[in-house]
């Protein structure tokens, strides 16, 4: 094997030479189509909500699919084989779903200076108390997405030798990441858009080469998929419920997975973020066709996995697989830019989700609950500070805890954040749902979520909880094995519309809805009516 | 076959369900659910350059994923930002909005 544990020059040298030359982007991109100074929230925060067609392919990219996704979908199927595919209906899901649903949100955010779901929930429910709900669940399920991001950052310096002892160990993380709040502060979103032109870049041509160079040296796919099949037929394998075709009564957990994660990613404040800072609804409607290939490649990276199993990749850890098979595979030189391609992927979305998060909590938890007269100038230098805090947290999280409790906090995060869909899109289509109802059905899905999540174990990792996403419910004389997250959702949804019967019943005060059914249509350069948004409407 | 005019004259809300609608969000529904539907897939042939068919599928279903999006893109009415209002009227970010209080 190649892996020695010093340090090799070239690959590192490589590295250190890309992530200077993004650093310096970050940096320039302050000055990049800027109007004026970034003194509010839609300039830091939206980077001035004025992206075309082609910078949101590269940020809505660079946003959704994260190092993490590199590192943890090979991993996944590595693992576990075949149920680790389920990244491909999801992606393939989840276009429809933004196609349909985010042109509404833009437009409503457009007319009524939304840049967060919270303050839609807040001009659409007129209810506070919901969009905090809302704004928190997005800041908790948000924080470790970030760390995880630091978890793929870690992957990489790890196999690049770069371990030291102690407190040296996390040096290079904790560097690589105080330069990203750097950039971050002074330039905002701005920095993530112009960034994502060299990691996507990066990564098309490192997966590219990967799916094309490393098969043609392990004797092809035909092969590859052969010595995976013969992999997961050992009883190793069977023992830690591997498979490599979906196993009986196997489906059911793979669609609600995918369905699942699917309605979930465009409840992720990075992902709205990235939605609101578009120029306008048509540009959110035509990528949703041309994010596709994004899909291709997720799918080719997958397959990353079963190519670690066919070169004999052997780590416990799974999440070294991919930066092992790279190692074994690549010639040094090209280590480093691939390792470069998974770092800089990182950087990318911690920046919007750390920016994201910044944007929650200034506008519905500072703003709404503390300093209710703040200008945008304020906004913005509250948004800025906490967009440092965020990442702080983050990098403290994964070097003070261990990497696993951040990979279990996420996916409770992804429960989470699924509980917000019901008051998000259907908020985006009627308000039949009563406010109260929407918030009973979130802490019902949030509650029943976190404890099916808990229940799991993963007797492979001997982890009697959060040992995955799939749970076995065995209750009302049912007996199924589905995503956690799509069966706390069907929960909340329940409580939702048995809570709104009952409340509409009771005419219980719906809260005051400042929309009107053409804001949810509104096409690019309709003005704003920043007069009639304070008036009253009725609900 | 366009979409309906308001009372007014005037596009109003997505609530203006033409032919076209009815067929973009049908190609959606429909190509979502048989990637939903493992069953249609969850097989190891036929073979395709020796890979299985439960991997080849659903790649394969990617690019139908963007085609019939694609087409959902075209049949689906543009904005009405080409007639009638002033486009050019409007810079949205330069006010502060109203409704962040």
């Amino acid at each position: 094997m190649k892996h020695d544990p010093h340090v090799i020059g070239l690959e590192l040298g490589i590295f250190i030479a890309l992530f200077l030359l993004v650093a310096g982007l970050g940096f320039a991109a302050v000055r990049w189509r800027s109007v004026k100074r970034l003194a509010s929230i839609d300039e830091w925060g939206l980077g001035g909500r004025s992206f075309g067609n082609f910078i949101s392919w590269f940020l809505i990219g660079g946003d959704l699919y994260t190092a993490y996704t590199f590192i943890a979908i090979p991993a996944l199927l590595y693992g576990t084989g075949a149920l680790g595919f389920f990244a491909v209906p999801y992606t393939i899901v989840v276009y429809p779903l933004v196609f349909l649903i985010m042109p509404r949100l833009w437009s409503v955010a457009h007319r009524h200076g939304a840049a967060t779901p919270s303050d839609f929930i807040r001009v659409r429910f007129g209810s506070p108390t919901l969009a905090l709900a809302i704004a928190l669940t997005g800041i908790v399920a948000t924080m470790p997405y970030i760390a995880l991001q630091l978890v793929g950052i870690q992957a990489v310096l790890q196999s690049m030798g770069l371990s030291g002892t102690g407190w040296q160990k996390d040096l290079p993380l904790i560097i690589a990441f105080a330069i990203l709040a750097a950039y971050t502060y002074t330039s905002g979103l701005r920095a993530p858009a112009l960034i994502a032109f060299v990691k996507d870049a990066l990564i098309y041509i490192v997966i590219i080469v990967a799916v094309i160079y490393i098969p043609s040296r392990l004797g092809g796919y035909g092969h590859i998929f052969h010595v995976a099949q013969a992999h997961f037929a050992t009883p190793k394998a069977k023992k830690a419920h591997a498979s490599f075709l979906l196993p009986a009564g196997g489906g059911l957990a793979y669609w609600t997975l995918a369905l699942g994660s699917a309605f979930a990613l465009f409840m992720y404040p990075h992902s709205i973020t990235a939605v609101l800072s578009t120029r306008n609804r048509d540009v959110i409607r035509r990528n949703s066709v041309l994010l596709f290939p994004y899909s291709f490649l997720l799918g080719l990276i997958a397959l990353l996995g079963y190519m670690a199993i066919a070169a004999h990749v052997k780590v416990t850890n799974t999440n070294l697989a991919v930066p092992e098979l790279f190692q074994k595979e690549f010639p040094h030189w090209f280590v480093g830019i691939a390792f470069s391609a998974i770092a800089i992927g990182a950087l990318v979305p911690a920046a919007i989700m750390s920016i994201a998060a910044a944007n929650l909590f200034t506008r519905n938890i500072w703003v709404q609950f503390i300093d209710r007269e703040a200008t945008p100038e304020r906004e913005a230098a509250v948004a800025k500070i906490v967009s440092l805090l965020v990442k702080i947290g983050a990098v403290v999280f994964v070097v003070l805890l261990s990497g696993q409790f951040s990979v279990n906090l996420q996916l409770l995060g992804g429960v989470w954040i699924l509980q917000t869909f019901p008051a998000i899109v259907s908020g985006l289509y009627t308000r039949f749902f009563h406010r109260w109802a929407l918030l009973a059905g979130w802490l019902a899905g949030m509650v029943t979520g976190t404890l099916m999540a808990y229940a799991v174990p993963n007797p492979a990792k001997h982890q009697h909880h959060f040992g995955g996403s799939v749970y076995a419910w065995h209750y009302f004389g049912l007996h199924f094995k589905a995503y956690h997250g799509l069966i706390a959702l069907v929960i909340n949804l329940i409580v939702v519309v048995l809570g709104s019967l009952i409340l509409n019943a009771l005419r219980v005060p719906k809260g005051e809805d400042l929309t009107r059914p053409e804001d949810f249509e509104a096409p690019v350069g309709e003005p704003l009516p920043p007069l009639e948004v304070g008036q009253p409407q009725p609900a | 076959m366009d979409s309906f005019p308001g009372v007014d004259g005037r596009r109003r809300t997505g609530a203006a369900i033409s032919p076209a609608r009815v067929v973009a969000y049908a190609l959606l529904v429909g190509e979502s659910l048989v990637i939903l539907i493992p069953t249609v897939y969850g097989r190891a042939t036929p073979r395709l350059f020796g890979i299985p068919f439960f991997y080849w599928f659903q790649l394969l279903w990617i690019i139908v994923g963007m085609v019939v999006t694609g087409i959902a893109y075209l049949l689906v009415e543009r904005p009405p930002s080409a007639g009638g209002r002033d486009p050019a009227a409007a810079h949205p970010s330069a006010e502060r909005p109203g409704a962040a209080r």
